[in-house]
């Protein structure tokens, strides 16, 4: 009763360094949001499988990592079944990728790198507020 | 002094000009031989008339030699058709008129031979209008002459000038100009002939030509699409790769606080320096392919495949040493490909290097290496004992850039993508083979 749990987004990242500034962005804007990074995408499939660990609100997907990218990583997700929402996050600003990502239903959207203040919090303010209604 | 032959030459080219087909300025240029022959072949009945006294004969000649005159003018001034008709009608009423003078007996009307060769001296045989009106007048004239000889008083009989008999003097006359159209004829067919052999050289020389230009086309547009495919990749790198550590850079800029001395500023500042150096070595592999592309203008000449090998486990002795590796050819020494030397090298290298470093720890690393040469193509193939790749998962990207498999990989996913691009500059082809634990193997195929 007394602490609420506090809201979690996942990061899928290859690079450290996008993580990093990630990770410190989104301390300095929202402090009490739980902040998972990944570098490999099976090591964020195999955390959202077990059963035992929070579930993130919102996942941050990069598209262009090695072994397993990003649209592997959505084959996959979708198997499990879970209904969280998937923000692409990539540097690539191809409109083939835009396009692919416009027709995945679990893609909610779509944002070119870096992350801003502004696209974070336009990103998250439907869970948030949906989280502040219950 | 006179000059005859170019008098006669300048006269017989009345009318010709390059404007007209060859035939017909051949054509042209034996009309006016004709007309000049039958001012010579008439200028002697001068002579023989006022021999006899007979005058009005005299006037007809004069006519007769007016109108050769007026048949060059007339092709001179390229009034063709005008020409042939004054030909055909003025030697015709000549005759007409002459027969009438000096009596039918004398021969006069053996010149109505002349006619039918005028026909087919003065108009192409295609000019089937012309040649029918030609004929209609020839007969005409025909049946007018016998009109005349049947009908009308001949105001002067047949005689005989001396020894010489007019008859026999037309017959022979008519003979010549039998001889001359034969001559002309040949001589004509045998200028068409030539004139055609040069055309067909001509034409074959074009043809050879067009074929040349087609292929330089096509070689243009095999150059242009590899251009077009750098072009795609240098701007998938850009979109995708270069614009990576750009955008943590801009990101961390953000993070900086200006104001305050505030803790997080030298992790800011020491990310954007590690940001820094990712672009510079993604520019520097940039680098690396654009620079691949500049191997393409080196001349292809033969190269031997073995002797390639051998340069290339030089160049990569220190990984080879190291890691205990195997190199196996099992190919014909004397196997030797047309190609660019740089390229095939690049090729084996990363090909050699990718096997190298995607080994199992516990074994050594072995290369196998086997070739064969058909009528189409050389087959080089190259297999290792090393991780694999699981193709079911990953078969659209193995030549991908940036896209490394496995876990312990050292590379950044350029040496495969290198290798593709090489060997399609080469305008060949690569597959690979693999079973994920058991090894690889890299076929390509160029073209002989």
């Amino acid at each position: 009763m007394t602490n609420t749990v506090k809201p979690m987004v996942f990061f899928i990242d290859d690079d450290p360094l996008s993580n990093k500034f990630n990770t410190m962005l989104i301390r300095k804007i929202h402090p009490d949001v739980e902040i998972k990074t990944f570098t490999k995408a099976e090591d964020a499939l195999n955390d959202l499988k077990d059963e035992k660990h929070q579930k993130p609100e919102v996942i941050f997907l990069d598209l262009n990592m090695p072994v397993m990218n990003g649209w592997d990583f959505m084959a996959e997700f979708k198997k499990t079944g879970l209904d969280i929402e998937v923000v692409v996050l990539t540097s690539s600003n191809d409109s083939s990728d835009k396009e692919k990502a416009g027709k995945n239903d679990q893609i909610k959207d779509y944002v070119v790198k870096p992350l801003t203040k502004n696209a974070f919090t336009g990103v998250v303010k439907k869970f948030f507020r949906s989280k502040d209604d219950e | 002094m006179w000059n005859l032959k170019k008098i006669v030459r300048k006269i017989t080219h009345a009318g010709v000009t390059d404007a007209i087909a060859f035939e017909k300025q051949y054509r042209l240029k034996s009309m006016n031989l004709l007309c000049i022959i039958g001012i010579l072949i008439i200028s002697p009945y001068y002579f023989i008339f006022s021999m006899g006294g007979l005058w009005y004969p005299v006037v007809v000649v004069f006519l007769f030699h007016v109108s050769f005159f007026i048949v060059i003018f007339l092709n001179y001034l390229q009034y063709y058709t005008a020409g042939n008709y004054l030909i055909i009608f003025g030697t015709h009423m000549g005759i007409l008129g002459m027969s009438y003078l000096i009596g039918f007996d004398s021969g006069f009307h053996l010149y109505f031979l002349t006619g039918p060769l005028f026909i087919f001296w003065i108009f192409n045989l295609d000019q089937k209008k012309l040649i029918a009106y030609a004929i209609a007048l020839e007969v005409f004239f025909v049946a007018l002459v016998f009109l005349v000889k049947e009908y009308s008083v001949v105001p002067y009989p047949w005689q005989q000038f001396g020894s010489l008999d007019i008859y026999y003097l037309n017959m022979s006359f008519n003979l010549f100009l039998i001889f001359l159209l034969f001559y002309n004829y040949t001589k004509y067919y045998q200028l068409l002939t030539d004139s055609l052999v040069q055309k067909q050289d001509k034409l074959e020389d074009e043809v050879i030509k067009r074929i040349k230009s087609e292929e330089y086309t096509s070689k243009l547009f095999e150059d242009l699409s590899v251009s077009y495919k750098n072009l795609e990749q240098f701007s998938y790198i850009v979109s995708h790769n270069v614009r990576s550590p750009l955008s943590n850079i801009k990101g961390f800029i953000g993070l900086y606080e200006a104001s305050e001395q505030h803790v997080q500023n030298n992790q800011v500042i020491d990310s954007i320096k590690e940001s820094a150096e990712h672009l510079d070595e993604i520019l520097m592999d940039l680098n690396v392919l654009l620079n691949a592309k500049n191997l393409l203008l080196e001349n292809k000449r033969e190269v031997n495949l073995s002797d390639a090998i051998q340069n290339v486990g030089i160049s990569l002795a220190t990984e080879i040493m190291a890691s205990g590796t195997i190199i196996k050819e099992e190919f014909e020494r004397d196997l030797n490909l047309v190609t660019i030397k740089t390229i095939l090298h690049s090729i084996l290298f990363n090909l050699f290097q990718n096997s190298i470093r995607h080994s199992h720890a516990e074994l050594y690393p072995e290369i196998v290496i086997t070739a064969r040469k058909t009528k189409e193509y050389t087959e080089i193939k190259i297999s290792d004992n090393g991780l694999g790749i699981d193709l079911k998962k990953y078969n659209d990207r193995v030549f991908m850039l940036y896209h490394t498999f496995g876990e312990k990989t050292e590379g950044r996913g350029i040496g495969l993508f290198l290798v593709r691009s090489s060997v399609e500059m080469l305008a060949g082809r690569i597959f690979v083979e693999s079973k994920l634990n058991e090894g690889t193997t890299f076929i390509i195929q160029f073209k002989n």
